[in-house]
């Protein structure tokens, strides 16, 4: 059903909640009024025929005298999209929260107030989730004045090229901090029996600084409570001061093991706003880089999850294999990890036919690695035991808590963007979707998680071999105007990356930089269900847990 | 696979555990013959790194100030504003002179974006990757200390006929051991 | 001058007092002046050869570790990084002794000597070779099991100590292994006892012979699986991977020595590797034949005298210690290749496995020793097929590792004529 119809309908059903329907968008969006938009989520999600069960994202945008938040949904089951969009008065912008929903619009609602103070109405645990508790102002709204300094730290550079210039800001009075979330107090009284943790935000497992407050009667976990924030860059204030092409390298940090991915969902965004063709043999080249990239990742998560329970020594194989991902993207690219490879249009380089060659031969040999690692490390009974029946998540929570990708396949639910909403070249390529089957334990469990990832692998090398076989002969780039400027308009674009949906909402206002960009990324939702699943898992599951999602901090944080 | 229960299953778990650990040692002990892949950097290694790198290789930027325009498209790209050129034009003879030409390889993010900018291949990246510094304002190189005429545009000419990385490496050296000698 | 053909430092005392003083070590005086510095001198000796044992097979642990990985190892000092240990233990005491400022400082500081003590103690019944040995206690098995449950209280008292959660997470967690796993041992080190008929060490192997069919570990099916079931036990009280839950590097940081630096923590990293002669020690002398030279029988050895009784001494302690290595470089690799259990997994490991497996090989042995004629034929058989088995797991392994070095070198193109495998990396 297209986005017309679902306006008729809602039209119908409420002739007083539904405010306008913009066609023009690229993502045509039907603007509710604040009032209904409670009924109307209930109703597209319920509804027989809509089914928007699956919330992919959720954007506040800062309009000066109104605040938007813009809703990306998605029904799996139905397979179509919906935009829905509300406002309120800058003044006062107050929103009922979808929380009750959608389970992933916690998170999301706790970073549209933590950014831009869109206050959610019916939402149980609205703070600052990015950003300290007593950080002054939202940054993303346009009147945002930055601190000159915060806790003794300032932006200045006093020796280098230039100092970074400071905001006038002044001294302003900071709210008195009651309680740091990030961490147990001292003054923390314990629960009945239960013994407060800290792990993190340094720990050996949680992947980067990422903080979890345990509360835990013995080894087994009562509650776990995520706490995220600790690697937030501003991203996407960053991208509102750059120009479209200029923003390309910095995508590649918004995740440092999946950089292609960051690329090409940046690159698609813009090329969808500019309305610009992208030439074959490029895109041939993105889905070539994307594949090793998605080797990459997944053998870093996999190769960790394994050291997580334990062992070493799968995590170093795969390193080594990984090794020579980056030395072939280094040929392609000239660099190993901030790839910053793919450009609007098309991408920098040409892949040669040594990189042909050498990605062909090892492509024979890691075939043999990976039946060596199943044999070192997939098919150990302790390592079966420790992931098999932990951390069951069901089809149905993971729609709504808004797993993507691995994580959400695992659980069973056949869903694939590059299948299902295909992009770039890969209609063109066979494989096949890898989702859960029980492989050890139960549908959804931490073992279905890795081994999915396992199994993405081999796909992606069955990909590889026909796109380096297929890829035709042509331009590498499309014309694209020097100083890009598109016409006011709105994208959602999304990638299956290797940590599911990361999709890129850019808003234009017709000048050389994006007047709004929020990144969705896959690590943030999957970080949200910890909560949710922890109860009764033990301290050794929970690394296991957190292992199996394959989180990398600087992509939950931003 | 058919769930095995009870006495079954107990002696299923046993078996598969002292069996998946048989074939997990004997995976590891054919590692003990098999060479490591470890390079002992930076002493120990057949030739120097940076002749393993391939083409392409982003490395420090490097910039040949014979064939600058001054076009000034480097620093304008730069989403990180690491390139600061200087110009200043003579108002008699209507020359220009490129007075400074930094950058700061603190800042810099080796993104390439200026580089694919240069139609005259005065800036590139080199294949020198190794500087480090006590003092950040060392890792900002000069490439010229007195003004210099802006080169007329060539574009004919191979984009790069010097050897990668002679000017820089040049450059790193006076940055560092001047500093190690005081 | 009568020879002294004793077994332990107190026979070695009194035959000192007997002959080098002529007097009567029962009545003599001085009698406990001798005894102490047979004592003193046990200690020295067994100080020395653990430190020297403990230092370089930290060395072995990671060069090995190195290769499986694919890497190299520490390669530095010295020759081949053979004096890495020595750098690190330089190092290690060199380094600022912190003590939390919250910490029980007398309990913290007391903890890891109470370990190495703990550690240290067994050695008084480990032998070494034929005659080398600190006390041959006629319960020596007993000891054994009595002296290394020291080794808990000193982790507890560090976990506890340290005044930090994961330290004390880590000492609950040694406390619950430690004491849990020590029921497997005592069960497993029973079925030999019950075939020897005694708890001393020596005796235990002077029961069994040089030849592998001779060993304990050939007796009977019993016998061969009571001898994995100790291996997997005795890492377990060495708190190494898959049992190394104590110090779960990714769970707790470190566990109980989180807190721990300098020499200190240094005394826990002794403990470990020693652990490590400790745990091969005793499955050898158990189930491998200790020191019996094939073909040679103790009395030949004990009849002997000068250069040739030093010499079936010092045959004896190599072949010893060539077994006891070969089980070490097995946990050594087996920590390399294995994840790590869970807490409530580990427990049940050893109450629902190792425990009732342990019971019924005591209930087997019990019953292979009432009906089968040690010696007769039927023995034999058994003897023979358990040998062949043993032998053919063995080549089994190697099969199977050849057939993994084979596979991966075999199919990757272009470089089947390489002497040794190894990926392009860097393809010019």
């Amino acid at each position: 059903m297209d986005a017309r119809e679902i306006y008729g309908l809602l039209v119908q059903k409420f002739p007083e909640g539904i405010l306008e329907f913009k066609e023009n968008l690229l993502d045509p969006a039907i603007e509710v009024k604040p009032q209904a938009l409670i009924d109307v989520a209930f109703f597209l999600k319920a509804e027989q025929g809509l089914e928007f069960d699956y919330l992919r994202c959720l954007s506040g945008v800062d309009l000066k005298d109104q605040l938007e938040v813009v809703y990306q949904l998605h029904s799996i089951a139905k397979g179509h999209d919906l935009v829905i969009k509300v406002k309120a008065a800058a003044g006062d912008p107050v929103i009922p929260s979808v929380s009750g929903i959608w389970k992933t619009a916690n998170w999301h609602e706790r970073e549209a107030f933590d950014l831009l103070g869109i206050n959610f109405q019916g939402h149980d645990d609205l703070r600052r989730i990015l950003l300290p508790e007593d950080w002054i102002g939202h940054p993303l709204k346009k009147d945002y004045v930055p601190q000159p300094e915060y806790h003794g730290i300032t932006p200045d550079r006093p020796d280098g090229l230039d100092a970074i210039p400071i905001g006038e800001g002044g001294e302003q009075p900071r709210p008195p901090i009651q309680y740091l979330p990030a961490m147990h107090g001292p003054k923390d009284e314990p629960e009945g029996k239960l013994f407060h943790l800290n792990m993190g935000p340094h720990h050996p497992s949680t992947h980067g600084v990422l903080n979890f407050m345990l509360n835990t009667d013995g080894e087994v976990l009562s509650r776990v409570v995520p706490e995220v924030g600790y690697l937030h860059r501003g991203m996407e204030k960053l991208a509102e001061n750059l120009q479209y092409s200029g923003n390309m390298p910095y995508t590649d940090r918004i995740d440092y093991l999946g950089s292609m991915f960051c690329n090409h969902g940046w690159a698609m965004a813009i090329e969808r706003l500019l309305n610009i063709e992208v030439p074959k043999r490029a895109e041939y080249c993105r889905v070539i880089v994307d594949e090793l990239n998605r080797i990459a990742s997944h053998l870093i998560a996999t190769g960790s999850m394994a050291m997580d329970v334990g062992a070493f020594t799968p995590f170093t194989h795969w390193l080594r294999e990984r090794e020579t991902i980056n030395d072939i993207m280094e040929m392609i690219c000239g660099a190993r990890l901030t790839y910053n490879y793919m450009r609007i249009g098309g991408v920098s380089r040409d892949i040669s036919p040594a990189v042909v060659e050498k990605t062909l031969a090892w492509l024979d040999h890691f075939d043999i690695i990976m039946e060596e690692f199943d044999r070192l490390i997939s098919e150990n009974q302790i390592f079966i035991k420790r992931l098999a029946e932990i951390a069951v998540i069901s089809a149905e929570d993971a729609i709504d808590y808004g797993l993507s990708g691995p994580n959400l396949r695992a659980s069973g639910v056949d869903f694939d963007i590059r299948r299902d909403e295909p992009y770039s070249v890969y209609p063109e390529l066979d494989f096949d979707v890898i989702t859960g089957k029980a492989w050890k334990g139960s549908l959804g469990d931490c073992y279905d998680r890795y081994y999915c990832r396992m199994d993405e692998m081999r796909q992606s090398v069955r990909i590889l071999r026909q796109a380096l076989k297929a890829m035709p002969e042509g331009d590498i780039r499309a014309k694209v105007p020097k100083t890009i400027k598109p016409d006011p308009n709105e994208v959602y674009s999304r990638v299956e990356s290797a940590r599911g949906e990361l999709g890129y909402y850019v808003v234009s206002d017709g000048s050389p930089k994006p007047y709004r960009a929020k990144y969705r990324t896959g690590s943030f939702t999957s970080m949200s269900i910890i909560e949710h699943l922890s109860p009764g898992l033990m301290v050794a599951d929970l690394v296991a847990l957190i292992a199996s999602f394959d989180v990398v901090a600087p992509e939950v944080d931003r | 696979m058919r769930e095995k229960s009870g006495i079954a299953a107990y002696f299923d778990n046993a078996w598969k555990a002292a069996y998946s650990t048989f074939e997990g040692l004997a995976v590891t002990f054919s590692w003990m013959f098999r060479r490591p892949i470890t390079i002992q950097y930076p002493d120990k290694i057949d030739k120097p790194t940076q002749e393993t790198l391939p083409d392409g290789y982003r490395g420090i930027l490097e910039v040949d100030l014979d064939r600058c325009t001054g076009c000034m498209l480097c620093s304008k790209t730069c989403p990180i504003d690491c390139i600061r050129v200087k110009i200043e034009k003579n108002e008699e003879t209507k020359e220009r002179f490129i007075t400074s030409f930094d950058i700061d390889i603190g800042k810099c993010m080796y993104c390439g974006l200026c580089t694919e900018n240069c139609k005259f291949g005065a800036i590139h990246h080199s294949k020198e990757f190794e500087a480090t510094a006590c003092k950040r304002s060392d890792l900002v190189i000069h490439f010229t200390d007195q003004p210099r005429p802006v080169a007329k545009p060539k574009k004919d000419r191979e984009p790069v006929d010097k050897p990668l990385g002679q000017v820089v490496r040049k450059k790193l050296k006076v940055c560092f051991e001047d500093k190690e000698g005081k | 001058m009568d020879r002294w053909d004793g077994g332990d430092m107190k026979e070695l005392a009194e035959w000192v007092i007997r002959d080098l003083f002529s007097k009567n070590p029962d009545t003599w005086q001085y009698t406990w002046a001798i005894y102490l510095a047979g004592m003193a001198l046990a200690a020295v000796i067994c100080l020395g050869f653990v430190a020297v044992f403990a230092g370089p097979v930290t060395w072995v642990e990671r060069r090995t570790a190195g290769r499986i990985m694919s890497r190299i190892g520490p390669n530095r000092v010295g020759p081949q990084g053979v004096l890495q240990w020595l750098a690190d233990g330089i190092k290690n005491l060199l380094k600022e002794d912190l003590i939390p400022d919250d910490a029980d400082k007398p309990l913290f500081r007391l903890a890891p000597y109470l370990v190495f003590s703990g550690m240290f103690g067994t050695f008084v019944v480990l032998p070494f070779g034929a005659n080398l040995i600190a006390a041959d206690l006629d319960i020596g098995v007993l000891y054994l099991m009595a002296v290394t449950t020291l080794v808990v209280v000193g982790l507890l008292t560090a976990g506890w100590a340290s005044n930090s959660k994961w330290a004390l997470y880590g000492g609950i967690r040694s406390a619950a292994q430690l004491v849990s796993y020590e029921v497997p041992i005592a069960f497993a080190l029973l079925v030999v006892v019950i075939s020897t008929g005694s708890l001393s060490t020596q005796a235990i192997i002077k029961a069994q012979g040089g030849w592998p069919w001779q060993w304990f570990v050939a007796k009977n099916p019993f016998t061969f699986i009571a001898f994995f079931l100790l291996l997997t036990s005795a890492m377990a009280e060495g708190n190494r991977i898959p049992f190394d839950l104590p110090e779960a590097e990714s769970e707790l940081v470190a566990g109980y020595n989180t807190e721990y630096s300098g020499m200190r923590f240094l005394f826990f990293l002794f403990e470990e590797w020693a652990n490590l002669w400790i745990m091969g020690a005793i499955t050898t002398l158990c189930f491998l034949g200790g020191w019996q030279i094939p073909g040679v029988s103790p009395e030949k050895i004990s009849a002997s005298s000068g250069w040739t009784f030093v010499g079936w001494q010092l045959l004896s302690f190599a072949i010893f210690a060539a077994k006891v290595s070969w089980i070490v470089f097995i946990v050594i690799q087996a920590r390399w290749t294995l994840p790590r259990l869970r807490v409530d997994q580990l427990m049940s490991t050893c109450w629902k496995y190792l425990v009732p497996m342990t019971l019924v090989c005591i209930a087997g042995v019990l019953f292979m020793d009432l009906y089968i004629v040690q010696g007769g034929i039927t023995d034999k058989i058994i003897r023979w097929i358990m040998t062949l088995l043993g032998a053919a797991v063995i080549v089994l392994f190697f099969l199977r590792a050849r057939y993994n070095y084979k596979m991966d070198k075999d199919k990757y193109p272009g470089l089947r004529n390489e002497k040794m495998w190894y990926p392009p990396y860097r393809m010019p």
